[in-house]
């Protein structure tokens, strides 16, 4: 009877424990490099980690306990403010309402000894002390009258301190558009000398209060409000109002979507006045008082009705009860064939109707509707021109828009049909009192048909006029009599649809709305019920409460994927790592052959013992990959290090704070897991195809005929590999840009690839004895050293390959560093902005003559050229903040012709563009003109630089094609008609100017500049205009509207230096992987040391000498190490001579080649310790395991 | 009846050089329980003999037949399985695996196929125990002489009761005591388990204890002595 064995626990687990055991040491090395392997995973992972929350943590910040911000295009009184949130609490208790007066786009002055330094695009805040509530920092001292607080951003930039008495210049608001003939193009903005700095606070909560999102911190002053309000003539009124909604504690996260909030708007009810609307009612009465006609005029503040008010107002009142009038300014009347001129009189398009019977009253019949070219003359234009039905009159005006800062004036003819009779009153108007009639005056006496205009509907003559635009003629004294009788009251009549057709424009289609006196018994009852109509149409008015925290955060996703960004260049890295554990992982398994030939003889299928493998190799790697989390963070840490410091560039300023997620460290452990995995995968492959006998004898690689047979076909693709890395290098030749470098890099890791082939080729050839005549008689160390490297020839391939990989792509990538090129900046030596618009075109001589007077003339030979700009977010490389509404910029046909002129290296070049055909227009900057409405199917033409369409937009980057965004409630769509090559004009889209001014209507004026000291045409001829003198005369002209011109170089220098960082992160990372790589032949030689520790100790027995033998282990290090390098260099050279040839620049090379240096010295100090371990074996124990 | 049929195995490797011919028609038969030993001068072909028969590697030409069954067409799986069934091998080194004990090295064949049932444990412990080595079983072969760690193997190698046993140097490290210990015990151990054995030796000794003995000369199977 047997004894029942006892249980053992023995599986396969317990082997790959035991086995684990064992190898510990082989094993520790496989670990450490997958724990290097995932390190950097996590690293790059927690680097956009660190990036997208201290975007987050910015984006938090800067708005302090700020959920939504109601920006208005006018002021809207207090009280409205107050009742809107009476009603809010109503409703919900918590939510308050915030006030405050804000002027984006101010300047500061500060002077110092006669200087003047200026800061342009200041934040200017003009808030009460409970502002401050919402924000974890406040001043100290609280600004009163004639007070400032400054940011300590600001304070810097301009050497500020407490005490320091500052000009501050704000933006004034525009009444009447300044792109319009009777808009103001000059002295936009009101001063406010002599504040006096009372506290500097830190750029921190509400102290960096900023609308765009910009990791750059920006330039705050803080104003008393009820000071500002009076010194801006807007006692009582806002701009800004912040919501704060209600939270459980003092975090600022709570976040409200566009939904929410336009509930808050719906129990908004600002008046006709915050809607900078004007509602009068109109009378002419009889000289007894009694009224002969009555009606309500709705007019706007801004002279013309927004298109939507008169769009809405007619849409909802009973038909035929409102009707729109179109008042317009015509410079001369004349009748035709007669030199008798009758000067600046307003002239009307209104229909026929009911309430206006123009054609009846002037005795044509009821309601009739004039022809385009028939209007109605009143009586006294009549006998002024001795004009009368039949007779044909011509009209001059200026065209409604300016046409590149100027005003156009043209003409045009028509048929009078008719004669409006007016009366002549007995007592002309005054300042303050209206004309009186002793006869009962008609319809058509009326000045309420005309909106009025500051300085010209209230002046007691027309000479005393203060319009924009000079007035040539001379005024007769008929026609100031007429303006003493009759103010407004307009001359002629036409029909509204010709009146809108000639006048109209972006800014809208009426000046009035005439209203029916039967709508409403008063105005306070019409007031009410347009307020009505309009309330649910708030945000068509500029009454939009947008979720500013919902869309910060959203913004500090980041346009650019730092993980992946960091991954990528950590790509050297973790390719080295990966290949040190193959090579590890595969030095561990070729210690172990006999086992796996065991296995094999014993009747384990290949299956099992792959499993064994994956087993073995899974349970190091989950190891390996947890080690990596700390170390992962290190790395992170020290890119963050690297971000704040050595490549700043890439961030532009440092911010970046260490930020961690569960996510990435699962990500990464999980990655790292996989791809070790998949390394050692790739290293236990080549096991399969070997016999058990050859495992048995501790063989790992194939020996023997079908391997000769095998490297004489694999040395034949190698070879062809290799020369076809050399065509796609060469064919980089016909490229430019990044097509160029693609096949560059490309090209040289394929002549890589051969050239590895062809060693392991090589190598296998000196494993299997079949060594060239040559060499065959040549019985050298070196000799030895190389028969020595080809025993194992993948082993040594692998280390030479990673060697030369690294090596060529930190060499190669150092001809890729851009530099600004005359080309990259259009041949403009500089570039600028302006806090607000200058309505002046810098770019016509006249009118700078005009405006800077005897100064401008040493800019004669100056190109200056200005652009539209609507303000937004930066889409450049230079703003890590996704770019929600980008800065947009209104290009000129000017500036197309000029660029046509313009000598091929002086002209920006485009990377793509539209192909050019017959019927296509020329050029990119026409083909930009061409006019379109931006809707999805009539998409704006726009041109973008490579880089913002790429990495900020994140568009494919390819010609006709279409995108949109969302500016405010109107969504415009775009199709790419031309990307420009790492260009001056990054991070802006470039749209005709006409297409710019029909898609943004309201704005008016430059902001954007492009300039140069020499002229295009004699850009050779040098000229006497010094670039500080250009610079000089135009800041010192606009300064108070904070222009402010840069070097373009220095922008293209800063612009470029993002990707110029990547390449030089890129390349330091390399050389880490370099140094990793160097560190793993290190150990490839220590344990191939080990593994001859016999046949080492053979040569020493038969009388080799330490020395000698230390000679020759170095030698092998040396020809593995070197020969990388020399691989990886020679096809850097291969690859890099054609940039260089093409004039490339081939600059900070001294850093690759030291890191390459020193890489060789720690490559030759590990080559000293594999001698050293060799020198130290024992000799007799060496000889007997012989 | 199992046995082993050997026709006409000739092997040849194709060399940069030449044609090299390692074994050259070489036949042999063996029936269940019978033994043999093959001697010759090194590099004569008696490796590749017994790597053949064992299916570690294949002829150019001839057949080789096992229990009726030729292993060389079968597939991968089913070669490993024939090979972890019908054949146990004794190698001159042995190939204990360092990190194991002696018993679970002798259990290293079962674990192919999965966690080792208790009865093939009890049978490992038995094979331990006839060679004698039941109080090294929680032993690891660095604790172990040479004598017995060729022993280990010999038991590894009869964990599945197999068809054919090879044995290549079984004693070629060993001094001549346990040379003897381990010839006897290679003679009886597989006959008692009703398994064929072929060892393959220099040890004129060795090849005196085996029922048939073959030489080869230059890759040729010249004789076979029937004793």
């Amino acid at each position: 009877m047997t004894q029942k064995s006892p249980a053992i626990r023995f599986g396969l687990f317990e082997l790959q424990r035991k086995s684990f055991r064992f190898n510990f040491l082989p094993n520790l090395a496989v670990i450490a490099s997958i724990a290097v392997a995932t390190a950097v995973i996590v690293g790059a992972l927690l680097v956009g980690d660190s990036v997208r929350g201290s975007l987050r943590y910015q984006a938090l910040d800067r708005l302090g306990k700020i959920d939504g911000l109601m920006l208005t295009r006018g002021f809207v009184s207090s009280d409205s403010i107050s009742s809107w949130e009476k009603t809010i609490h109503e409703k919900n208790t918590q939510t308050s309402l915030h006030p405050f007066l804000l002027f984006p786009s101010s300047t500061i002055e500060f002077s110092v000894d006669s200087a003047v330094r200026r800061s342009s695009n200041i934040i200017a805040l003009g808030a009460q002390p409970e502002f401050w509530e919402l924000s974890s920092t406040s001043p100290k001292t609280m600004p009163g009258p004639d007070e400032v607080v400054v940011n300590d951003e600001l304070a810097r930039e301009l050497n500020l301190s407490i005490g320091d008495e500052i000009t501050l210049r704000i933006p004034t608001e525009q009444a009447v558009p300044a792109d319009s003939p009777l808009g103001h193009r000059e002295g936009q903005t009101i001063g406010l000398p002599r504040l006096k700095i009372v506290d500097i606070i830190p750029a921190k909560g509400l102290g960096r209060f900023d609308l765009r999102n910009n990791q750059r911190i920006p330039r705050n002053a803080f104003l008393n409000l009820a000071y500002l309000q009076q010194k801006i003539d807007r006692a009582n009124k806002v701009n800004a109002i912040a919501v704060s909604l209600p939270r459980s504690d003092n975090s600022a996260t709570v976040i409200a979507d566009t939904q929410t909030f336009a509930q808050f708007v719906a129990d908004f009810q600002p008046t006709l006045q915050d809607m900078r609307l004007k509602l009068v009612e109109p009378t002419i009465a009889d000289p007894d008082g009694k009224a002969l006609h009555r009606y309500y005029s709705l007019t706007s503040d801004e002279m013309i009705l927004e298109p939507s008010v008169q769009r809405l107002l007619m849409d909802a009142l009973p038909r035929g009860t409102a009707q729109p009038v179109f008042t317009y300014l015509a410079n001369a009347i004349t009748k035709n064939g007669d030199a008798k001129e009758v000067t600046y009189s307003t002239i009307t398009g209104i229909d026929s109707s009911k309430s206006f019977p123009l054609t009846r009253e002037s005795g044509l019949g009821d309601n009739l509707m004039l022809k385009n070219d028939q209007v109605i003359i009143n009586s006294w234009l009549a006998e002024r021109l001795n004009a009368q039905a039949g007779d044909r009159l011509k009209l001059w005006y200026y065209l409604p828009e300016t046409v590149h800062g100027k005003e156009v004036e043209t003409s045009f003819e028509v048929d009078v049909v008719g004669v409006a009779p007016i009366t002549e009153p007995t007592s002309p108007f005054r300042r303050n009192r209206p004309a009186k009639f002793e006869q009962a005056p008609t319809l058509f006496n009326d000045p309420a048909l005309t909106p009025e205009v500051p300085g010209i509907t209230d002046q007691d003559s027309i000479n005393d006029w203060e319009t924009p635009f000079p007035l040539t003629r001379t005024v007769p004294a008929e026609d100031d009599r007429y303006w003493n009788n009759h103010r407004l009251t307009p001359k002629l009549f036409m029909s509204y649809e010709a009146a809108r057709d000639r006048f109209g424009s972006r800014f809208g289609q009426a000046t009035s709305l005439r209203i029916d006196s039967s709508v409403a018994t008063s105005s306070e009852e019409l007031e009410a019920k347009i307020q009505q109509i309009l309330q649910p149409h708030l945000a068509e008015l500029s009454f939009q409460l947008n979720p500013i925290k919902a869309e910060a955060i959203q913004a500090s996703s980041g346009t650019t994927p730092f993980d992946g960004l960091f991954l990528g260049l950590s790509m050297l890295v973790i390719g080295s790592a990966l290949m040190l554990i193959a090579l590890l992982f595969r030095l561990s398994i070729d210690q172990r052959s006999e086992q796996w030939g065991l296995y094999v003889a014993t009747g384990w299928t290949w299956r099992a013992l792959r499993n064994l493998l994956i087993t073995e190799g899974l349970s190091l790697s989950i190891v390996g990959a947890l080690l990596g989390i700390p170390l992962g963070i290190l790395y992170a840490k020290l890119i963050l290090v690297g971000l704040s410091g050595w490549w700043i560039g890439a961030v532009t300023v440092a911010f970046l704070e260490f930020y961690i997620t569960t996510r990435s460290l699962i990500i990464g452990v999980v990655a790292g897991v996989l791809v070790s995995l998949l390394a050692i995968y790739f290293s236990i492959r080549a096991l399969r195809k070997l016999p058990a006998i050859e495992l048995l004898r501790g063989r790992t690689e194939l020996v023997g005929s079908r391997q000769g047979t095998r490297s004489v076909w694999l040395n034949r693709i190698s070879l062809a590999i290799w020369l076809s890395g050399l065509a796609l290098a060469l064919a980089g030749l016909t490229q430019s840009g990044q097509m160029q470098a693609g096949l560059f890099v490309g090209g040289g890791m394929v002549l890589l690839m051969g050239a590895m082939g062809l060693v392991y080729c090589r190598l296998l050839r000196w494993q299997q004895g079949n060594v060239s005549r040559k060499a065959k008689g040549d019985y050298s160390l070196l000799s030895l050293a190389a028969r020595n490297i080809g025993r194992n020839p993948l082993r040594s391939t692998l280390t030479l390959g990673l060697l030369a990989v690294t090596s060529f792509l930190i060499l190669s990538l150092s001809a890729f560093q851009i530099r600004p090129t005359m080309e990259a900046a259009g041949g403009f030596t500089l570039i600028g902005e302006s806090s607000t618009p200058i309505y002046q075109n810098l770019g016509d001589q006249t009118i700078r003559r005009d405006y800077l007077g005897p100064a401008a003339d040493a800019l004669n030979d100056a190109t200056i050229f200005a652009f539209k700009m609507r303000p937004g977010d930066e889409a450049s490389c230079n703003n890590l903040y996704q770019a929600s509404e980008p800065k947009i910029v209104g290009v000129s046909s000017l500036f197309a012709e000029w660029e046509k002129t313009a000598p091929a290296e002086r002209r920006f070049s485009f990377m793509a563009q539209l192909p050019k055909t017959e019927k296509a227009p020329q050029t990119v900057w026409e083909a930009v003109q061409v006019r379109a409405s931006g809707t999805k199917d009539d998409p704006l033409p726009v041109v973008l630089d490579l880089n913002t369409a790429m990495w900020s937009l994140h568009l494919k980057a390819q010609i006709n094609e279409v995108f949109s965004f969302e500016f405010h409630d109107q969504k415009v769509h775009f199709k790419t008609v031309g990307l420009l090559n790492n260009s001056l004009l990054q991070g802006v889209l470039l749209i005709g100017e006409e297409n710019f001014q029909q898609s943004f209507p309201d704005l008016s004026g430059f902001q954007f500049f492009l300039a140069s000291e020499a002229s295009r045409q004699n850009a050779t001829t040098p000229s006497t205009l010094t670039r500080q003198q250009l610079v000089t005369t135009l800041e010192k002209g606009w300064g108070d509207e904070g222009l402010d011109l840069m070097d373009s170089e220095k922008v293209l220098e800063q612009l470029l230096a993002v990707q110029n960082t990547y390449l030089k992160a890129f390349q330091s990372l390399g050389a880490l992987g370099l140094l990793l790589g160097t560190l793993g032949l290190a150990i490839v030689q220590i344990r191939s040391v080990l593994e001859r520790r016999s046949e080492l100790a053979t040569l020493r027995a038969i009388g080799f000498r330490s020395t000698r033998i230390g000679l020759l282990i170095l030698l092998e290090n040396c020809l593995l190490l070197l020969g990388g390098i020399m691989v990886g260099g020679i096809t850097a050279v291969v690859c890099v001579a054609a940039p260089l040839l093409q004039n490339a620049q081939f600059t900070e090379l001294m850093q690759p080649l030291a890191w390459v240096g020193v890489v060789i010295i720690v490559g030759l100090v590990a080559g000293a310790f594999a001698v050293r371990t060799a020198a130290r074996q024992p000799l007799l124990s060496a000889l007997r395991q012989r | 009846m199992s046995e082993l049929v050997v026709e006409h195995v000739t092997k040849r490797y194709t060399t940069p050089a030449e044609d090299l011919v390692v074994l050259e028609d070489a036949s042999l038969q063996l029936k269940q329980g019978e033994n043999a030993a093959i001697i010759g001068p090194s590099g004569s072909g008696k490796s590749t003999l017994l790597h053949i028969l064992g299916a570690l590697d294949s002829p150019t030409s001839g057949t080789v037949k096992l229990g009726g069954v030729s292993p060389f067409g079968l597939s991968p799986n089913d070669l490993a399985d024939f090979r972890n069934q019908k054949i146990g091998f004794i190698f001159q080194d042995h190939h204990l695996l360092p990190q194991l004990t002696v018993l679970e090295n002798v259990l290293i064949p079962v674990l192919a196929h999965g966690r080792p049932k208790p009865d093939m444990v009890e049978r490992a412990r038995e094979l331990i125990a006839k060679v004698g080595l039941q109080h090294r079983e929680s032993h690891l072969p660095s604790e172990l002489s040479g004598g017995e760690r060729g022993r280990a193997a010999v038991a590894r190698a009869l964990i599945h009761r197999p068809l054919l046993v090879l044995a290549d140097e079984p004693t070629g490290n060993l001094d001549p005591e346990n040379a003897t210990r381990i010839g006897e015990l290679l003679m009886d151990l597989p006959r008692s388990e009703n398994s064929m054995l072929v060892v393959v030796t220099h040890s004129q000794t060795l090849a005196s204890l085996a029922q048939h003995c073959f030489r080869i000369e230059k890759g040729r199977l010249i004789s076979g002595t029937w004793k």
